[in-house]
């Protein structure tokens, strides 16, 4: 299990990993406060650990490719959901991994003037959603696709969602799943490498990360 | 005028509001208004000041009515109000009822996060009821026809937009129609769910939208509905909409496992029943909400949103408003329209759904009840209970503001400004003496202090008369004989023989009244008696049998039921303005000279009874009090059921107490205190307060009568002190007369034996405790004399 420590001059990842494995952290996946993290775990047995889930990789199956695609798909799922008359007016505040491609996967489409009428949120914690809520137009759509450890959140939904008529639509979460890749993939997947930074459990998290390789 | 606009708004700008508001908060406060009254004083001026402006603004007068108001936290009241008569494009209404929708109003009333309102506060915003008038450009709509609203605040008049005033199909009643915006609330609700044709639904929460939601899908076309409330409560109204389950979790709590449905409305209002919601819903299910869920979702399962990938729809009633703005047509108008047709073609049936009519005259207590019970569906206002002319009526423009205080807490004496003196209540008082008969001759024995009061009643009565008299100290019952001109009777027993004399009035020292009273009974005399019964218990029960025994009236002297405040509380009671008897409060100040004890008051007639604890029976309780022991069981009309008393003496030398503490419980759980001393300094004038409460109600009857009250009482302000005139009248007049008519009716006079029995028992109770260190039961007393 990993945590995030949001010490002021030093905000570091902290806790445990498995001998030899390394972890992939979105940098939206850190909750402002602090806490536990979510992570897609390759362990040194070739394993992907996904929460409780857990898969194999193939024999000579490339692992990072499998992790890029797998935040590939997430970010397909998020952008699919957002409703095509709003995607003119979309917008993803995140500034990790996953939002990075949702953008480019909807054209980098942004609310010019206004109020977004969808917004895709990559972040899985509950200021970051209230904060979307708040930002969206009358009637808009937030689509859910932030990655959270905890099971449940706290949300004061009356004021935004129930008054202004917005719809949460949420999107199927991260799996580490094999899944078929498509021409138009390749080029997401050849960049990840150039977007995951490393990092060591305990040190300073280095600035303007989209995605962290973590390890012990 | 739009000069006089622009100056008005400019001064709003410059702050002059603010300005204005702390100089009226002084000079109102400098004058003795109370912090209630400078509200009620200011929220006046203010409406004043914009109901003018509104009425200027569309060249059109004011009418005026009733309002329910919130004007502070858990206070509602009924308050005349203005609106502006219909403008151009307006409509005004003749309200006849509104509907209270209890999930948003309960919160609002208890401030629930939120939720939370300022003061003064008009709730409400659905209503039906018929056009008073119109204004220009207004089609479709004529004065009379019936019609439903949306927006209007609980109010018997209202002037709104022409388009959120809509024509009640035919068949269709006003009661129903007047839940338009409940039935748009749910209709919207249900649209957002796109419901397919025989889709399953779950409704969670069968409160009034909830139940109209489960009907409107129903009548849509949706598939079987489950409802899941908290209690089988609710079991009546999920029959009558047609619900094909009904989930009661506090009987089942696991009944949701395995569940789950491609749509369910979360209806509660509940913000953690949307978690339940959610765990609801079938993977791609829609969850929408629809009841106003104030507050945080303290688990929402952002995981199994993600995983089911769920869709959670907002649906307030709000977004008809931008949903308009986007689409460029009325939305509320259309799902107005389509629910008061759904009533019209008896799809929607509404009928069972409003289970309370609510006099508008009792907001306060309505909204007491709806904080304390959560299985209210709905309830309604019926402003057709208040006169047609206080519904609505023409108001003057130019009528200056009424900021005299009339506020809730105004606990003084009406303020009088430029010589107006606010109209007090003349609520008609009935006359003390009612239907007079007879003419009751009487034979007064004792001719001392009170006498001298008995005679004068005896003289002011109609229908009774002093007929002789008798005092063993001979020059007293001399003098007044010759005052009122009738025989001094040289003996007790010669006043008995005289066959003009029907009834003895005993005015003597408390031990004598029983020998003499049994003796005139037996003689075939009615008894009439100077307070109290006797001097203890024992003595009482005897007196009261020898009357029975021989057949006549024996009654006690306990004037104080006629006086005016007496009487005019004695009906507030009767008429329920209290409520529930819940409790009582007497306080009796005085502080006797020390010449009391050997003469009275007035030393007419020296003698030492009085502080003897054998001869008077005891002190300033069953001297003085005992007129407000009868008055108080009188008006409550209980009787004490134990009482614990401590008594005192302060002054001496008497054996008998000059103060006495009694704590009384009443049978039906009212609780009263009694504190009362005759060695009070300062206090020789003497002093009553007499206040008495109960569930919806507290009345002062001494020093002053006034009455708060959340009953509807005609003639009455609910919600309001009010305080009435005093009359006075001669007490003992009256009580003499009134005897006089029940003794030549054959009747049982108002104050019978039994009472003055029943005031005797309690009286011996408080000393006896007062002996024991220990509560003692009037009735157990009295089953010990036999009585």
């Amino acid at each position: 299990m990993i945590r995030y420590a949001p010490h002021a001059s030093r905000p570091v990842l902290e806790g445990d990993l498995p001998f030899g494995a390394v972890a992939y952290v979105d940098a939206d996946w850190l909750p402002s406060g602090g806490g536990d993290v979510a992570a897609l775990v390759v362990t040194s047995d070739r394993s992907l650990l996904w929460g409780e889930e857990a898969e194999a990789l193939a024999p000579g199956e490339d692992a990072e490719r499998r992790v890029a695609s797998s935040f590939l798909r997430l970010a397909r799922r998020a952008s699919d959901a957002v409703p095509v008359a709003a995607r003119a007016a979309c917008e993803t505040p995140g500034r990790g991994l996953a939002a990075e491609w949702v953008r480019r996967l909807l054209d980098g489409a942004r609310a010019e003037d206004g109020a977004p009428t969808a917004i895709v949120e990559t972040r899985g914690d509950a200021a970051s959603i209230a904060a979307s809520s708040l930002r969206l137009a009358d009637l808009g759509t937030l689509v859910l696709a932030g990655e959270s450890a905890g099971a449940a959140l706290p949300l004061d939904l009356y004021p935004n969602v129930h008054v202004r008529g917005l719809r949460l639509v949420g999107t199927d979460p991260l799996s580490p799943e094999r899944a078929e890749t498509s021409d138009g993939d390749e080029a997401f997947l050849a960049a990840f490498r150039g977007l995951v930074m490393d990092v060591r459990l305990g040190e300073p998290l280095p600035e303007g990360a989209r995605c962290y390789r973590v390890s012990s | 005028m739009r000069v006089g606009q622009r100056l008005f708004s400019g001064a709003m700008v410059l702050g002059l509001k603010e300005f204005l508001n702390e100089q009226a908060n002084r000079r109102l406060a400098g004058l003795g208004y109370s912090d209630g009254m400078i509200r009620d004083a200011k929220r006046e001026a203010w409406w004043w000041l914009l109901a003018r402006r509104d009425a200027l603004a569309r060249r059109r007068g004011l009418l005026a009515g009733e309002a329910v108001v919130w004007t502070d936290t858990g206070r509602a009241e009924l308050i005349p109000v203005e609106v502006p008569a219909a403008g151009p494009g307006e409509v005004t209404i003749a309200v006849a009822t509104s509907v209270v929708s209890p999930g948003t109003e309960r919160a609002q009333y208890l401030r629930l996060p939120g939720a939370r309102v300022s003061y003064p506060h008009r709730p409400g915003y659905s209503a039906a009821g018929t056009v008073f008038m119109v204004g220009k450009g207004v089609t479709g709509i004529a004065p009379g026809d019936r019609v439903a609203a949306v927006g209007p605040a609980h109010a018997s008049v209202a002037t709104l937009r022409a388009e959120r005033v809509y024509r009640i199909p035919e068949g269709v009643s006003l009661e129903a129609a007047a839940l338009v915006q409940l039935g748009v609330i749910a209709s919207q609700g249900v649209r957002h769910a796109e419901l397919r044709p025989g889709e399953p639904l779950c409704v969670l929460g069968l409160g009034l939208v909830g139940a109209l939601a489960q009907r409107i899908a129903s009548a849509s076309g949706g598939g079987p509905v489950t409802a899941v409330v908290r209690s089988s409560r609710k079991q009546k109204v999920a029959e009558t909409g047609g619900v094909q389950r009904l989930i009661a979790l506090e009987e089942d709590e696991g009944a949701l496992a395995g569940l789950s449905f491609p749509v369910v409305i979360e209806a509660s209002g509940d913000p953690d029943a949307v978690e339940t919601a959610i765990r609801l819903a079938e993977p791609g299910g829609r969850v929408v909400l629809l009841g106003s869920a104030r507050g945080v979702t303290h688990a929402f399962p952002l995981r199994e949103v993600r995983r089911k990938r769920v869709t959670v729809i907002g649906a307030h009633v709000e977004t008809l408003t931008y949903e308009s703005r986007l689409l460029g047509l009325d939305a509320h108008a259309r799902e107005a329209g389509a629910f008061l047709a759904r009533l019209a073609d008896g799809s929607v049936p509404v009928a069972d759904l409003v289970d309370l009519w609510v006099d508008p005259r009792e907001a306060d207590a309505f909204y007491r009840e709806l904080a304390r019970s959560r299985d209210l569906v709905a309830a309604r206002f019926d402003w057709t209970k208040l006169a047609n002319h206080e519904r609505v009526h023409g108001a003057r423009l130019w009528r200056p503001p009424d900021v005299r205080g009339r506020g809730m807490d105004a606990v003084r004496k009406p303020l009088v400004l430029n010589g107006r003196r606010p109209a007090r209540n003349e609520l008609p008082t009935a006359s003390p003496y009612g239907a007079v008969s007879g003419d009751l001759r009487v034979g007064l024995v004792g001719c001392g202090d009170i006498a001298v009061h008995n005679a004068a009643g005896l003289a002011e009565a109609p229908n009774a008369r002093l007929s002789a008299c008798f005092d063993p100290d001979a020059p007293l019952a001399e003098e007044l004989a010759r005052q009122y001109g009738v025989a001094a009777a040289p003996s007790f027993e010669s006043l008995l023989d005289r066959a003009d004399v029907d009834a003895v009035f005993l005015a003597v020292p408390h031990h004598l009244h029983a020998p003499l009273a049994i003796e005139a009974a037996d003689a075939g005399k009615h008894v009439i008696v100077e307070k109290p019964l006797a001097n203890d218990l024992e003595s009482a029960a005897a007196m009261v049998a020898a009357a029975e025994r021989a057949g006549v009236v024996l009654s006690v002297c306990f004037p104080h039921r006629y006086d005016a405040n007496a009487l005019l509380a004695h009906r507030l009671v009767g008429e329920g303005a209290l409520g529930s008897f819940a409790g009582t409060l007497l306080n009796f100040y005085s502080d006797k000279p020390a010449s009391y004890w050997f003469g009275g008051f007035s030393g007419r007639s020296s003698s030492g009874w009085r502080s003897s604890r054998t001869q008077a029976g005891g002190g300033v309780l069953i001297m003085n009090v005992s007129h407000l022991v009868d008055l108080l069981r009188h008006l409550a009309g209980e009787e004490a059921e134990e009482c614990f008393a401590l008594t005192q003496v302060v002054d001496g030398p008497a054996e008998v107490e000059d103060g006495i503490s009694v704590t009384v419980r009443y049978a039906r759980g009212a609780v009263g205190t009694i504190f009362a001393s005759s060695a009070l300094r300062g206090q020789r004038a003497g002093g009553t307060k007499l206040d008495m409460w109960g569930s919806h109600g507290f009345l002062s009857i001494e020093p002053e009568l006034r009455v708060y009250t959340l009953k509807a009482i005609e003639g009455l302000r609910t919600a309001r002190w009010q305080s009435f005139p005093h009359a006075n009248t001669n007490i003992r007049a009256a009580y003499l007369s009134r005897l006089a008519t029940a003794i030549d009716m054959g009747e049982e006079p108002d104050v019978s034996a039994r009472d003055g029995l029943a005031v005797q028992a309690f009286m011996e109770a408080a000393y006896r405790s007062s002996e024991l260190g220990a509560p003692v039961r009037p009735a157990e007393l009295l089953e010990r004399v036999g009585a």
